[in-house]
């Protein structure tokens, strides 16, 4: 028997049988086993889609696992049934996700009484397709719930629908390519993929939502038999595989619905999406995700971050298992791009899911250039990345490529600890020079983090790279570039203001990087924005000088710098110093400064240690520089020396002292670009200037001025002494920083010439007083004493004056430009006077306005002889040195610079160089000095005379221009002789047995002016000096106590000629008791010149100094009294002359 | 007379219409006794289509030869009448009896529904509805949107539902609604794998049962309550399998089981008599063809059951097929069954009751086919029977009637027979080339009173004996007749065939 049917009822004929339902179609057997799986659609009915779907709902419902199934060969689900099913969940969960979608989703409403309408009107096309319709609504209603809703609602994702609501499944997908639909929400299904995700796999949050909706309307339950039908299975499962869900979804209730979702409308408000009549369908609440997502394994672990949604931290290749994503695990196939074009983070969209929600990924920390020093970077002061060369050597450092927004989120500090839980990072030089840069977030999860890498290479002509933040790959680019922190300290005080200045040298002038342009920004980690930069300035620039330097001027702290080539598509870098932290303590330091005509000097003591010249210690450097420096091999191949010589030339010296190259006393100059605009530009010292370490000793490249204390009408000479005391005050506050001192008690003591205007003092003063301000805010005021009056309180302090207590000493401080001289008795200032005869009147250019060198004798006389010795030696630094200051043609100058080069701490051998023992031996000139020094001591003579003044017991001398001192002879007891002869001449009366003795510090006559400011107490100073105060007129048998201007006809001015004629006969004749030829090995042919010349042109010489004093003095009237003894002027004039013809004798003895 | 309105929908509509026609013509009849005229309706985009052709030549030939005998003479006893016959005003039609579709001839269903010209949201549903993907006629794979629709609908039933519903409009339909009356029955062929046949089917249906909607019908009640049978065919033959055609037998089946489930809750309940017919035996496969060049596949024996169940229908008393608003009243649901399963079926592998109604007609039918072809030209002007008045005298072979009408139907004829035939499984009553003694499987020759020998000679004495005392009104009506009779005797004398 063979029936021709699936009923399996017996039959004969044709007979009555039973209409084929379940039973009968599940039977009926696919020879080909169901492997067709792109079925047409086969259903006769133009909502043959609904049909399939809801046909899919129902196979798929009755498998045990809500798959594809067979049994016994028989399909009862196929593949097809559950990509239906799949996909039409998918639309689901879309929908119930739609505000992580909203610009790629759109819900558009057919309403069937509208649209009929319409197309019953249009065309006849339209018509025919309009009644189709139609019959198949009416005919099939029961079967659709068509009678139950008027609406379908459309969805539409990037302007291709995808998806319809249905009244018997919620929604059917559509047949269409929906790969571009391709979305991954928050758990790790993907809608409209090729793996078929069941409802119990998918988003827990989803399950219940279907469940809440089923709940809140029972009659769902029937009306959407099947999809009720596979809830109900998806929950059996539920109940094995995820107890916890399956007891939510037992505990909903009816309104949990409500409360727990938002309603679903299409954009337009109030136009919900309605499945049934009265049915509407709901969403996901905004927050609920979010909330969520703060769970993730991925979540950044930093304390810093304080905006609303903290980032997660992204990698590649993820190779730890179980991290929690958003709702589900981290899916490896999941691919985050290196860069996300998107800045904003908060409307950045996750990768993998869908989900806006800020994300970090590399490029977001790291750069896609890694610059490439050509030195090793200074660990011990900068963060060095962890660098280790694994290959190759370590002769070139790498900056930290991180990126600005990384210190969103960490402390510099952070990186450099090695701390648990902070982020890390390695630097690792690989092949070819290649370099691994891992960086290591922490993130949520305990102990855990993710490593952003990148592995820079280097581009080259043959393998030319771009820099791309898309790629994995960066590159390397290296620049000459060198960086210096000053001072290197933080205190972390607010109330204690900061003041840093960081020079940025920038060597890149050849090859790629010769347009490069650096900017630094200066951050502090509590802040995102950079601090103020206070200014800015350039010094040299590349396209001049082959090398830039840059000046930052900043009043905050901070933390990290940024470095950054802002030429387009240039490299950015930052670098962290490893801060040295003040720790104030007790310490009281005090600095006595003398700011003298040729040299300035500071002396320094603290309650611990004794009086010294103010150093730098090689613990207490008060620079960083990002160079080793002791790894300089890099720097000097590249021929890049400048980055750091230029250091010393417009910065600090690393060390300062006795045995450094560099020390105090130093020349009083200052350094400035050539193309400083004095006038217009705001100027900042150590930006704008410096004081030049390197004067005399390496040429200078730089505007170098001198002759600061006195060149008051040179325009800007307030700004320089401003910059130069400035720099000095930076660098004592830095030592107490250093020496841990307490900054308030800080005392100052400065000192100024007696002869000085009262004007001029004063504006020292404020000067001194405000920048003292400043930089300590100390309690106590600095303190300013005559030049003259300290060094009594030296010698008196180191006990060399015995006696004295009854008996004048008579201090005489022979600086460059003045003489000052204080008659002390009973330990006090008793008369004081003060003269502009001075060490430059033997080393200058007399009354020249301008530098008259190429006619100076000595000066003609002594640099050929520097010179060859220079060159002979092999020292062709200093003999640029030499010919550098030769070309400023100031004969003060240069000599000073023969002065300094026995001190040079690079000469050996630096005896043949002293320029005091070549002068001391020339027989021709000594002459002059003798003349020099025996015209001071006749006129102090005739002034303590006059003020009826006692026979002093010592002569004490300071000031460099004492130096001469030993050009005369460095016997004191013969100088002792000669000034006991001068003073009894004047005096016409003979010493006791006490005598007349000599003190000086004949190796350091500078520093005793300073060490004897710190060795006074007030009382000492406490004295009004305008009342001791005497100038000689010289005049005075005449009747002259005083002299104006105007007073001076042509019978005072002979009076004055008359008086230097009379002391030149005092001069000459003291060598009648005195040979000078064999006491102190004058040359007879000097000594017959000066008999000659001595009294030539004395006249002139005076109205010469008159001239140039009254111009000097800014003297408008004509009444103005003068301050100074008109003895002086003449001879000054005498003195030039004389060197000049002296100097021509006969060429050097040795 | 009542009638029966009868649409072919599709290729297997037309071959089941076929095996009908030959059927019928055998003298087939309703064993109820109550004749119906039938009217077939065929509907078939497919217009290329060589069973489509070869089913209206055969109609043609049927009409032809019952216009100029009647319908009373055993043989072609059923009146078949296409539409354009139907009404007073004859010719009205376009065409004869094949509903014409409108715009189809290359026309891609885009354009059917001037989808551009749509509403935003209709152009929103109507590319969801219509989404994905099929293979057009060369093989490529092409958007369903996208597929041109002259060919047939290739498997895409729910297109097929849009566009043939064209028949609800139609001058054809409207004719029907017109000649209507209360006692006519309506019946619906159509295979449910296809494309064409799986929509007409439905569309059909649902615009009778949904008439009343339908302003521009007549007798629109009675149409929503019409007594409508239908047997909806699942895949009986094999198919070569082959990469480019759109045609899958796997596809056979996944189409077939969706659309199941479709007519149970959209079909089944508006029918009231449904014939499920299917064939799982593994035979020849049928030639990939999708169809423009034809579908011309053998006939099979499953159509002639499927013929059989209109037939079936038929029979079935009016009282069973009421229908109520538009909803029938128990519905059957029929299935049929052989005694024998035999790769090749014959008479004695039926049941009693299908061999009954088949067997005797359709071997009076054969055996009146193989005289024609092996004795008539030898009989004619000599034996008794062609001698009698009217006599047939030799010239007739030379008319229309046989020389057209009856020779081609009966060559199409025998050509369904031998494809039944040959076709697997296989419909083989007859040894076609046989002697005659030999001719009807399974049967043999009766032999009480001679050697077992039956020949043309013993047919002649049949005939001939068969004339006596007969009057016929003209020679082709004495022809048809005639061999109804004579081949009966003989069959009953010879091969000991019942009354």
């Amino acid at each position: 028997m063979k029936v021709f049917g699936y009923t399996k009822k017996g039959g004969k004929h044709w007979f009555k049988s039973d209409p084929y339902a379940d039973k009968e179609i599940e039977s009926i057997i696919d020879p080909e086993g169901g492997s067709e799986v792109s079925l047409p659609t086969a259903i006769p009915s133009p909502f043959a889609r609904i049909d399939l779907v809801k046909t899919a709902f129902k196979n798929i419902g009755k498998t045990p696992e809500l798959r594809s199934y067979k049994r016994n060969d028989n399909i009862i689900a196929s593949s097809e049934d559950e990509k239906l099913v799949s996909d039409s969940l998918d639309i689901s969960e879309i929908l119930f996700n739609i505000d992580s979608l909203k610009n790629r989703i759109r819900i558009i409403v057919w309403n069937r009484v509208e649209e009929i309408v319409k197309l019953k009107n249009g065309t006849p096309e339209h018509r025919r397709l309009a009644e189709t319709l139609e019959l198949y609504f009416d005919e099939d209603q029961k079967a659709y719930n068509f009678d139950l809703t008027d609406n379908f609602y459309l969805i539409e994702c990037d302007h291709k629908i995808i998806g319809c609501t249905s009244p018997v499944t919620m929604f059917f997908a559509s047949g269409n390519d929906l790969s571009h639909a391709r979305i991954r929400l928050l758990s790790n299904d993907e809608s409209f993929d090729n793996k078929y995700t069941p409802l119990y796999e998918r988003d827990e949050h989803f399950q219940k939502y279907l469940y809440s909706l089923f709940r809140a309307y029972p009659v769902l339950s029937s009306r959407l038999k099947f999809f009720g039908e596979y809830l109900k299975r998806n929950l059996e499962i539920l109940n094995k595989t995820n107890p916890a869900l399956y007891d939510q979804v037992n505990r909903l209730l009816a309104n949990d619905l409500q409360s727990t979702y938002s309603e679903l409308d299409t954009g337009i408000s109030g136009q919900t999406v309605e499945l049934l009549y009265g049915i509407t369908l709901r969403k996901r609440k905004k927050g609920d995700i979010i909330d969520r997502l703060k769970n993730s394994d991925f979540i950044i672990a930093s304390d810093k971050y304080k905006g609303a949604l903290t980032p997660l931290v992204l990698q590649n290749h993820l190779t730890k298992a179980n991290f929690r994503y958003a709702e589900d695990e981290w899916d490896k196939t999941f691919r985050v791009p290196y860069f996300d074009p998107e800045a904003d983070l908060s409307r950045r969209w996750l990768p993998g899911i869908t989900l806006q929600y800020p994300y970090l990924t590399v490029s977001d920390f790291l750069e896609t250039q890694l610059v490439r020093l050509i030195y090793p970077i200074y660990k011990e002061k900068f963060f060095d990345g962890n660098f280790s060369p694994e290959v190759g050597d370590d002769l070139k450092g790498y900056l930290l490529p991180l990126k600005p927004l990384f210190f969103e989120y960490f402390d510099s500090q952070d990186l450099v600890s090695t701390m648990a839980g902070k982020p890390k990072i390695d630097m690792i030089q690989g092949a070819a020079g290649s370099v691994k840069v891992v960086l290591r977030i922490p993130v949520k999860r305990d102990g855990e983090y993710i490593s952003f890498e990148r592995i820079y290479h280097t581009s080259s002509e043959n393998n030319p790279l771009s820099a791309d933040p898309e790629q994995k790959k960066g590159i390397i680019v290296e620049h000459q570039v060198g960086l210096t922190i000053f001072p290197f300290i933080k205190t972390g005080m607010p109330e204690i203001k900061a003041y840093y200045r960081t020079q940025l040298i920038d060597r890149d002038v050849f090859g790629a990087q010769k347009e490069a342009q650096f900017e630094l920004r200066f951050f502090q980690d509590a802040n995102k924005d950079p601090i103020p930069i206070e200014a800015k300035k350039n010094r040299r620039v590349k396209a001049a000088d082959y090398v830039s330097s840059q000046y930052y001027v900043l009043n905050d702290e901070f933390d990290y710098v940024q470095i950054k080539n802002i030429i387009g598509g240039g490299a950015s870098a930052m670098i962290i110093p490893r801060w040295n932290v003040y720790r104030p303590g007790n310490e009281v330091y005090s600095f006595s400064v003398d700011f003298g005509t040729t040299n300035t000097h500071v002396e320094y003591k603290t309650e611990a240690d004794s009086i010294k010249p103010f150093d730098i210690k090689s613990n207490e450097i008060q620079i960083a520089t990002l160079f080793h420096p002791d790894k300089l091999d890099g720097i000097r191949q590249e021929s890049a020396d400048d980055i750091y010589q230029l250091i010393d030339y417009e910065f600090i010296p690393k060390l300062i002292g006795k045995n450094e190259e560099y020390s105090f006393p130093h020349r009083t100059v200052l350094a400035e670009s050539h193309s400083l605009n004095i006038d217009t530009d705001a100027t900042y010292t150590l930006a704008d200037f410096n004081i030049p370490f390197i004067y005399e000793r390496k040429e200078d490249k730089d505007r170098i001025k001198s002759n600061l204390k006195w060149a008051k009408k040179e325009r800007g000479n307030e700004k320089r002494i401003r910059a130069y005391f400035e720099n000095l005050m930076m660098l004592m506050r830095n030592k107490v920083l250093f020496g841990k001192g307490n900054l308030k008690e800080t005392q100052l003591i400065w000192f100024y010439p007696s002869s000085m205007k009262l004007g001029r003092k004063s504006q020292l003063e404020n000067t001194w007083n405000e920048l003292f301000q400043l930089y300590f805010r100390g309690t106590k005021k600095p303190v300013g004493i005559t030049e003259s009056l300290a060094p009594f309180y030296y010698f008196k302090g180191t006990n060399k004056l015995h006696g004295g207590a009854y008996k004048p000493v008579v201090s005489i401080d022979i600086g460059g430009g003045t003489t000052d001289i204080v008659i002390f008795q009973d330990n006090k200032p008793l008369l004081l006077t003060s003269f502009k005869f001075a060490a430059n009147n033997l080393f200058g250019d007399g009354y020249s306005e301008y530098g008259a060198a190429s006619s100076n004798g000595m000066i003609n006389k002594y640099q050929p002889h520097y010179e060859k010795l220079l060159l002979n030696n092999n020292y062709p630094d200093l003999l640029k040195v030499l010919r550098a200051i030769r070309e400023k043609n100031k004969s003060e100058d240069i000599s000073a610079f023969f002065f300094s080069i026995e001190n040079n701490p690079s000469i050996s051998a630096s005896r043949q160089y002293s320029f005091n023992a070549l002068l001391a031996n020339d027989e021709d000139v000594k002459i002059v000095f003798l003349y020099f020094y025996s015209a001071i001591i006749y006129h102090i003579a005739k002034l303590m005379k006059l003020k009826k003044v006692v026979l002093p017991t010592y002569l004490i001398f300071s000031g460099t221009g004492s130096k001469v001192l030993s050009v005369i002879t460095t016997d004191m007891t013969i100088l002792a002789k000669l000034s006991t002869l001068i003073f009894e001449n004047v005096y016409q009366e003979s010493f006791d047995v006490d005598g007349l003795s000599i003190e000086t510090e004949k190796d350091m006559p500078k520093e005793v002016t300073c060490k004897g400011g710190l060795m006074s107490n007030e009382q000492d100073l406490d004295i009004e000096l305008h009342k001791i105060k005497h100038t000689l007129t010289c005049l005075e048998e005449k009747g002259f106590d005083t002299l104006r201007y105007d007073q001076l006809d042509a019978t005072v001015k002979q009076h004055v000629v008359d008086y230097i004629q009379e002391f030149n006969k005092f001069f000459l004749a003291l060598n009648q008791k005195f040979s000078f030829i064999d006491h102190l090995n004058v040359s007879s042919a000097s000594l017959d010149l000066f008999k000659r010349e001595s009294a030539k042109h004395i006249r002139d010489y005076l109205e010469d100094g008159l001239a140039f004093n009254k111009k000097m003095d800014d003297v408008m009237a004509e009444d103005k009294e003068l301050e100074e003894s008109l003895f002086f002027y003449p001879l000054i004039g005498i003195v030039n002359n004389m060197i000049t013809q002296l100097s021509r004798l006969s060429p050097i003895t040795h | 007379m009542a009638r029966l309105f009868l649409f072919a929908v599709g290729g297997t509509g037309s071959r089941v219409l076929k095996s009908l026609t030959m059927l019928l013509a055998a003298g087939v009849k309703p064993q109820s006794g109550r004749d119906f005229e039938i009217v077939p309706i065929i509907i078939d985009p497919h217009k290329s289509n060589d069973d489509l052709k070869r089913t209206v030549r055969l109609m043609d030939n049927y009409q032809a030869i019952t216009k100029k005998v009647g319908v009373d003479n055993g043989f072609f006893a059923t009146k078949i009448t296409t539409l354009d016959h139907l009404g007073l005003t004859e010719n009205k039609l376009s065409s004869n009896f094949t509903l014409t579709l409108q715009q189809v001839a290359n026309t891609r269903f885009r354009d059917y529904i001037e989808f551009n010209q749509l509403s935003e949201p209709t152009k929103g549903l109507a590319d969801i509805l219509f989404s994905g993907k099929t293979i057009d006629k060369h093989g490529e794979p092409v958007n369903l949107m996208d597929i041109e629709m002259d060919i047939g609908f290739i498997g895409n039933p729910n297109i097929g539902s849009v566009v043939l519903n064209q028949f609800k409009d139609s001058d054809e339909f409207r004719e029907i609604a017109s000649q209507f009356s209360g006692e006519d029955r309506i019946f619906i062929i159509s295979s449910i794998f296809g494309g064409t046949g799986a929509a007409g089917f439905p569309i059909i249906l649902k615009n009778i049962r949904n008439a009343m909607n339908n302003s521009r019908l007549n007798a629109r009640g009675l149409l929503e309550n019409a007594k409508i049978g239908a047997i909806t065919v699942l895949p009986y033959f094999n198919l070569e399998n082959s990469e480019k055609s759109p045609i899958h037998k796997s596809v056979f089946i996944g189409k077939t089981k969706a659309a199941l489930y479709y007519y149970l809750d959209n079909v089944n309940p508006s029918v009231n008599a449904l014939y499920y017919l299917n064939d799982d035996f593994t035979g020849n496969p049928y030639k990939n063809d999708p169809g423009d060049d034809g579908q011309q596949n053998q006939a099979h024996f499953i159509e002639m059951v499927a013929a059989l169940s209109v037939i079936d229908f038929l029979e079935i008393p009016d009282e069973e097929l009421n229908t109520e608003d538009g909803v029938p009243v128990n519905p059957v649901y029929k299935e049929f069954g052989i005694r024998v399963d035999s790769p090749i079926v014959q008479f004695g592998n039926l049941e009693d009751r299908t061999e009954e109604i088949i067997a005797k007609r359709l071997s009076q039918f054969s055996v009146f086919q193989k005289y024609m072809k092996e004795q008539l030209k030898l009989s004619l002007g000599r034996q008794r029977w062609s001698l009698d008045e009217p006599a047939i005298p030799k010239q007739f072979t030379d008319d229309t009637f046989y020389r057209s009408h009856l020779t081609e139907f009966m060559n199409a004829y025998v050509e369904w027979l031998t494809e039944m035939q040959q076709n697997r499984r296989g419909f083989g009553p007859f040894s076609l080339e046989s002697p005659l003694n030999a001719f009807i499987m399974g049967r043999d020759v009766n032999s009480k009173w001679f050697s077992g020998k039956v020949d043309m000679s013993d047919f002649d004495d049949a005939l001939s004996k068969t004339v006596r005392g007969k009057t016929y009104q003209s020679p082709e009506q004495k022809m048809i007749r005639l061999f109804f009779n004579g081949s009966e005797e003989l069959l009953k004398s010879k091969f000991g065939f019942k009354n």
